[in-house]
């Protein structure tokens, strides 16, 4: 693998490429929420997608499932074109978005179903890795309920076991240890570094630095819509000063490290 | 106090004002459908201050020939009776509808605030003094006392503003004890949409009750043409026919407060305004202790789940593709499932036929439900438009309707023209269970007519259904809105203008399939031949209608971004 530096971003070069993007960007009026990203996430990788709020995470990610169309540059899923041929992309690609996008008033079990017919599954494949995903979701109890009477922590993990469903082979996850309890994370984290061991790839945004660096191999870090820095986090770690956590890295590199800012005086009276 | 009611004044006032304004993130369809969609409130407040300054000017002229004894007060009275009774009801239905979630998030966001609960439950009934029919109300009876004190009657002024004070608490505390114990009803969504469902099917059941009216009118007339006598209406009959309890009205008592005034009975108008003021306290009081229970169960509804096994169908419809198919169950499953839905389901067919018996009691009024009696297959093509109009929340918003739905679709590999088609399928299978529904009601209350004429009326909604898909995929992609079918209100309502091009579109279409069917029975007297000639008609429909779906769903692909958006509300 060949590594070298432009600017701020890192590129490699031959290798397989399971998202690849040239000066990606979207604006939406006057404000630029993406600004020409060149995104390289490798295949078979677990690739952490970082930034503060507002920094052109999701937006990215809903640019990189179609849900958005982008103002400028271009990008390739898994070798694919999506703007020419979007279904074929998302015929290998799994999301769980922001919203998580469920149909309230179909339960769990059929939500499932719904997406195994839509990616064209038999019967049969639909049924088994329904019960298999609801049994190890631990779903089983609320599968026959309307998903509108599911809590935050249940439907995403109703979301996140529609996107396994079909074995797509590449997951984009927006955020999805957020508001899971701690044995449903545990079991989330096994089975994606299953699914990676197993030659897919993830591409996950996420606030929370220990589930990245625990997760994930390489990273991109994106800041005002800019992508900031990129790599296997092991070469990013040996760039950055010695003994350097992923946090003190992150904040490094989006400027926030060693914040002098004043502390609000009001606040400490 | 006044903090708190400052702040929710502001509060209102600043999210009517970013409603209108919208994020940034839309495009300029979007906004161009945002400025049409408030085309409506603007001329529902232009109506308002006209009604409101009219209100004004006939209580204030109502005052003044009161107290200059021009006109008997009864009379002036009985129509300030009429106006406030009127007034209750339309509040009584509009306390009644479903919280938006903007209103339940409120009460969450303003417990966590440091405001007293007495005092939050004090601002929200206060709050309540703002709404439009309180204020409509309240300026016409502030006026009719002005009109007394201009025309000499001072005392009697004074104790006509007291006594519009009551009726305006009663009215506000009568508001919020019914909007908070509607908001407690909707913390659980299965009680909330039960509720709905049965509060609108027992209105819509009630609103046939001035037939029962117009039935002893009837009876009146009959008399009156026996006897050769002629009755005129008169408010003492009126109010001798009206039972005891109605004197605790807050109109009767209102009534009777003014007139006891203006003939200066002291007992009776203390009488009168410790009514008033003691329904006033006691709506106060029970609209505390709802207001304390929905600040209890703000989090805490929660249904127990039981242990069951895992059951899914998924059906295929027929000469469609699966991913066409998985779109048209999921269409229609979530629109059953929904209190539109059901209701779209339920109400049209039963609805028709019970105005049907109903009418044909009195044939002077229902000449038509005679007829419809003898001709079954013409009632239930009146169902058949009804449903479509009823239908017009999923067939007009086909893709918004579907909220979080939509982004899995959108995230999914379905093609443009396999999600329109699944609408289209799904709409279908929605509106033939109604249908089906409104079949049976018809056939129940009206089995007459050839089986020719039955049979075209059928296909005759297969043929205005087709026509109308390629209009409704077009303008559902072009205005979605996000709305929320658990609503039967505006909330669930599609955007304004494909509901408006649906309405007259329906009629357009219907007009040709009708007009088959009237002609070959009541010209040609060969039912059959309206069935073949609307059977012609659907084929040619049919072969127009498929190729313009195709075309419409292009209009699905180049708003992608902005469904998405819609989608997400954002």
């Amino acid at each position: 693998m060949i590594l070298w530096k432009t600017g701020t971003t890192l590129y490699y070069a031959a290798m397989e490429w399971a998202v690849q993007s040239r000066g990606l960007r979207k604006a939406f009026g006057d404000l630029v929420a993406v600004d020409g990203i060149d995104l390289a996430v490798p295949s078979g990788s677990f690739y952490g997608f970082l930034g503060p709020n507002g920094a052109g995470k999701s937006t990215t990610i809903k640019c990189l499932t179609g849900l958005l169309a982008p103002t400028g540059g271009s990008f390739q899923i898994l070798g694919l074109d999506p703007q020419a041929d979007p279904v074929a992309v998302k015929q290998k690609t799994g999301v769980v978005p922001e919203d998580l996008a469920l149909f309230d008033r179909l339960t769990g079990a059929e939500t499932l179903a719904f997406v195994g017919q839509v990616y064209g599954l038999d019967k049969a494949s639909v049924r088994a890795r329904s019960a298999e995903l609801i049994e190890l979701m631990d779903l089983r109890s609320a599968a026959n309920d309307l998903v509108a009477d599911y809590s935050h922590g249940m439907r995403k993990k109703i979301a996140l076991s529609a996107a396994l469903l079909p074995a797509p082979r590449l997951l984009f996850l927006d955020e999805p240890f957020e508001g899971i309890d701690a044995i449903a994370s545990r079991q989330i984290k096994d089975l994606l570094l299953y699914y990676v061991q197993g030659g897919g790839t993830v591409f996950l945004t996420s606030h929370i630095l220990e589930i990245v660096e625990r997760l994930c191999n390489h990273i991109g870090i994106i800041h005002k819509g800019r992508l900031v820095a990129q790599g296997p986090l092991a070469d990013l770690r040996a760039e950055a000063a010695a003994g350097q956590s992923l946090e003190e890295l992150f904040l490094a590199t989006v400027g926030a490290g060693a914040s002098a800012a004043p502390p609000l005086e009001w606040l400490g009276r | 106090m006044i903090r708190a009611l400052g702040a929710m004044s502001w509060l209102r006032w600043r999210l009517l004002l970013n409603t209108v304004r919208g994020g940034r993130r839309r495009d300029a369809m979007e906004r161009v459908s945002r400025v049409m969609a408030l085309m409506v409130p603007v001329i529902i407040a232009a109506l308002f201050v006209g009604s409101t300054l009219t209100m004004v000017i006939l209580g204030f002229i109502g005052g003044h020939v009161v107290a200059s004894g021009s006109i008997a007060p009864a009379a002036v009275v009985f129509i300030a009776r009429l106006a406030i009774a009127i007034i209750f009801i339309a509040v009584v239905l509009l306390a009644a509808g479903a919280p938006g979630q903007t209103t339940l998030a409120r009460y969450t966001r303003l417990l966590v605030m440091p405001i007293p609960r007495q005092a939050l439950h004090l601002v929200e009934v206060l709050a309540n003094v703002a709404d439009p029919w309180q204020i409509l109300i309240g300026a016409a009876l502030v006026a009719f006392a002005a009109g007394l004190a201009a025309g000499g009657q001072a005392g009697a002024a004074a104790v006509a503003v007291v006594a519009a004070l009551l009726v305006m608490a009663v009215l506000a505390t009568l508001a919020a004890a019914l909007g908070f114990l509607v908001a407690w009803l909707f913390r659980s969504r299965r009680r909330g949409e039960l509720f709905t469902l049965v509060f609108v099917m027992v209105l819509s059941a009630l609103s046939f009750a001035p037939v029962f009216f117009s039935e002893g009118l009837e009876d009146r007339q009959r008399d009156e043409r026996r006897t050769g006598t002629r009755r005129g209406f008169s408010i003492e009959e009126f109010d001798r026919a009206l039972p005891v309890w109605t004197r605790v009205l807050p109109s009767e008592a209102y009534g009777r407060v003014i007139l006891q005034t203006m003939t200066r009975d002291a007992g009776g108008v203390t009488a009168g305004l410790v009514v008033l003021a003691a329904e006033a306290g006691l709506l106060f009081a029970g609209s505390a202790a709802v207001h304390r229970r929905l600040i209890q169960s703000l989090e805490g509804d929660q249904r127990r789940r039981k242990q069951r096994g895992v059951a899914v169908r998924m059906p295929r419809v027929p000469f469609i593709g699966p991913a066409a198919s998985a779109v048209a169950w999921a269409q229609y499953r979530t629109a059953v499932r929904s209190v539109r839905g059901r209701l779209i389901v339920l109400l049209p067919g039963p609805l028709l036929a019970m105005m049907t018996v109903l009418f044909r009691q009195i044939p002077e009024e229902g000449r038509w439900a005679v007829a419809a009696a003898e001709h079954g297959h013409l009632l239930l093509g009146a169902g058949i438009v009804f449903c479509f109009y009823s239908l017009q929340a999923f067939t007009m918003n086909m893709f918004g309707s579907d909220r979080s739905g939509l982004t899995l679709e959108l995230l999914v590999p379905i093609d443009d023209r396999q999600l329109a088609w699944g609408k289209v399928v799904g709409c279908a299978l929605v509106l033939g269970t109604a249908v089906l529904v409104t079949l049976v009601a018809c056939v129940a209350v009206a089995p007459t007519g050839s089986p020719y004429s039955w049979l075209a009326a059928l296909i005759g909604g297969v043929a205005l259904y087709l026509s109308l898909s390629p209009v409704a995929v077009w303008l559902s992609a072009l205005f979605p809105v996000a709305s929320d079918l658990s609503k039967t209100g505006s909330g669930g309502n599609p955007h304004p203008l494909p509901m408006l091009a649906g309405t007259f579109l329906v009629m357009a279409a219907a007009l040709p399939i009708a007009l088959i069917i009237v002609l070959a029975q009541a010209w040609l007297g060969r039912p059959f031949l309206g069935f073949l000639g609307v059977l012609a008609w659907t084929g040619l429909v049919t072969a127009i209608a498929i190729p313009l779906v195709n075309v419409a769903a292009n209009a699905v692909g180049s708003r992608r971004e902005n469904l998405a958006l819609i989608a997400q509300n954002t």
